[in-house]
C-alpha cells in the first residue's frame, strides 16, 4: 500500500528542560486540532520515504493518530494512503 | 574472556534508496554513480537484484540485461548514507562506547563491559538487530565473538537481519569450513597463493604449518595464522574522535576504463586535493607518508606508499608523490578504474627549519591552499577548481570531499 506525506503546520512548546512538545496542528483547511495527550515519542521509518524521523503518537479529540517530525528539514506531516 | 560484535549493514546503500522509496520495495533496486551516465556501474543492490546475479562493480547494462529491464537504478546520495549510517551508531552507542567503524556499513563492538548491564553477547545483538530494524527501517547482520575477526566472519555467515555466534567450542564447524578468500586480508593474491599449495578454506589455513605460510606470505602469513586460530587479539579502538585518526583518504570508483598516465592523474590530483583540505581542516599538521591504491577493471587492487622529503598539507606535494608511486607500483597489464589517495604520520606543531630556497614558497602555496580552502567553505567545494580537472566535464561536477567519504580504519 501506497502513502503520501501531507506536510501540515505545527505549534509546538519548547520546554524548559530542553525539547519540544506538539500542541496544535493546523490542518490544510486552516482548522487547527489541539493535541489532547502525547502517548508515545519513538523513532519509527515513514512509510513515505522520508528517513530518520521522529513519530509522535497523539491523542486529537480522542482519536489516536501519528504525527511525523522530519528533524533535517524541520517540518511536521501526517501519512495518507494513496 | 571478551565479547565482540561485528555488527554490517546489509545492502546498506540500496537499502536507504528503498527506505527513501518505499514504491522500489519489491523490485530489483541498484545504486550507481550517475544515473544519466548510462554507462555507470553498480556500486551496491538489493537482495532482488542480487537474485538476479547483479555484482558490485559491473556495468549499468549488464545489470539491466540481467533483470530482464526491471531494474530500478538510483545516483548514489552519499549524504543520505552518512546520515543513516550515523544514526545507526547512535543506536550501538547506547549499549557500549567501544565502537570501530570499518567503512560507512560497518563496526565493531566491545561489549565485554555491558554484558552485566544489558545481558549476553547475542541478547545485546538481537536487541540491536531488532532496533535499527525498528527505529531506522534498515536492517543488520551481527557477528558474535571473542575477537574481531570471527565477529566479522559472523557477520557474514547469515544475511540479511540476523545474528550469528562464533565461540570456542564452534568455530571449528563454522567458520574453519568458509573459503579461505573470506578471511580478514585474503585478497585475490593471498588467495591464489594459498590454493597453489592446496589451502582453500580457512580450516586449512588454520592447520597448516605456520613456517610454510610465513614462508609464501612474509608477516602476514603468521597474522593469518592467528586469525584462523581465533587468536587475534587486537582491540576494539573508537575511532569517532580526531585524536584516533591514523590517516585521511579519499578514493573513487570511475565510470569509464582509464587507459593513459594522463587520465590517472587527474584522478590522483581530484583526490589529492580533498585529502589535503580534509588534512588542513582537521589540525592534524602535515602528513609523512602518501599511500596510493589502484583498482584495475577486473576490481584487483594494488597499493604501495612512500614517505615524503619533507611533511606536507599540500595537494600538489601529495600529488606528486602518487603520481610517482603510480609509475611505480602500476604495470598497465589492465586499464584502471578506480584510485584511492591516503596520507598518514602526522606531524603537529613546530617543524624543522629548512635551509631551502624554497622555503618561502612553500609558505606562498601555504597560504594559497588556505585561501582556496576559505573560497571553498564560503562557495561551496566546486567553486575554485584546477585547470587539469576542468578539462573533465565529469570530474568538474563532482563534490569529492563531500561525497567520498573514506572512515579512518583502525585495524
Amino acid at each position: 500500500m501506497a502513502y503520501e506525506k501531507i506536510q501540515i503546520a505545527m505549534t509546538v512548546q519548547f520546554l524548559k528542560e530542553g525539547g519540544i512538545k506538539p500542541l496544535l496542528i493546523g490542518w490544510l483547511d486552516g482548522e487547527e486540532y489541539p493535541i489532547d495527550k502525547i502517548l508515545a515519542r519513538e523513532n519509527k521509518p515513514s512509510k513515505t520515504g522520508v528517513i530518520l524521523v521522529e513519530r509522535f503518537t497523539v491523542s486529537i479529540d480522542g482519536q489516536i493518530r501519528y504525527v511525523y517530525y522530519d528533524k533535517e528539514k524541520e517540518v511536521w506531516f501526517v501519512e495518507r494512503k494513496v | 574472556m571478551r565479547t565482540i560484535l561485528h555488527s554490517d549493514l546489509n545492502n546498506f546503500y540500496a537499502s536507504v534508496e528503498v527506505l527513501k522509496h518505499p514504491e522500489c520495495k519489491d523490485m530489483p533496486v541498484v545504486v550507481c554513480g550517475s544515473v544519466e551516465d548510462r554507462h555507470g556501474i553498480v556500486l551496491a543492490k538489493n537482495q532482488l537484484a542480487k537474485s538476479f546475479g547483479v555484482k558490485t562493480g559491473e556495468v549499468l547494462w549488464q545489470a539491466k540485461n540481467k533483470c530482464k529491464g526491471n531494474l530500478i537504478t538510483f545516483t548514489a546520495d552519499f549524504e543520505s548514507y552518512l546520515r543513516v549510517s550515523e544514526a545507526v551508531r547512535k543506536i550501538y552507542a547506547r549499549f557500549t562506547d567501544h565502537i570501530e567503524s570499518f567503512g560507512i556499513d560497518e563496526c565493531w563492538l566491545d561489549v565485554t563491559d555491558s554484558l552485566n548491564i544489558f545481558g549476553t553477547g547475542e541478547e545485546i545483538a538481537e536487541k540491536i538487530r531488532q532496533t535499527v530494524k525498528e527505529e531506522i527501517g534498515v536492517t543488520v547482520s551481527i557477528g558474535v565473538s571473542y575477537n574481531k575477526v570471527f565477529a566479522k566472519l559472523g557477520s557474514d555467515m547469515k544475511k540479511p537481519d540476523a545474528v550469528t555466534v562464533v565461540t570456542p567450542q564452534n568455530y571449528k564447524s563454522t567458520v574453519w569450513t568458509l573459503p579461505a578468500e573470506d578471511l580478514l586480508y585474503v585478497g585475490k593474491a593471498t588467495k591464489r597463493k594459498l590454493n597453489m599449495i592446496g589451502i582453500h578454506t580457512i580450516g586449512d589455513i588454520a592447520t597448516a604449518d605456520e613456517k610454510i605460510l610465513n614462508k609464501l606470505l612474509g608477516v602476514w602469513g603468521n597474522t593469518l595464522y592467528k586469525f584462523a586460530n581465533g587468536m587475534d587479539d587486537s582491540p576494539v579502538i573508537s575511532n569517532k574522535g580526531e585524536d584516533s585518526v591514523k590517516s585521511i583518504g579519499n578514493s573513487l570508483t570511475d565510470y569509464k576504463d582509464n587507459y593513459t598516465f594522463e587520465e590517472v592523474k587527474t584522478l590522483i590530483l581530484l583526490l589529492s586535493e580533498s585529502v589535503a583540505s580534509r588534512l588542513r581542516e582537521s589540525g592534524l599538521g602535515k602528513a609523512k607518508t602518501v599511500k596510493l591504491t589502484v583498482t584495475d577493471n577486473s576490481l584487483l587492487t594494488y597499493g604501495k606508499q612512500t614517505k615524503l622529503e619533507k611533511p606536507t598539507r599540500s595537494a600538489v606535494d601529495i600529488a606528486n608523490c602518487a603520481y610517482n608511486l603510480f609509475e611505480t607500483l602500476y604495470k598497465w597489464e589492465r586499464p584502471v578504474r578506480g584510485i584511492g589517495v591516503s596520507v598518514c604520520d602526522f606531524i603537529l606543531g613546530a617543524e624543522q627549519l629548512s635551509f631551502s630556497f624554497d622555503a618561502e614558497k612553500e609558505e606562498k602555496i601555504d597560504k594559497l591552499d588556505l585561501a582556496v580552502d576559505k573560497i571553498r567553505k564560503k562557495y561551496g567545494n566546486k567553486s575554485v577548481q584546477r585547470a587539469r580537472i576542468l578539462q573533465d566535464k565529469k570530474w568538474s561536477s563532482a563534490d569529492i570531499k563531500e561525497e567520498h567519504v573514506i572512515h579512518p580504519k583502525n585495524y
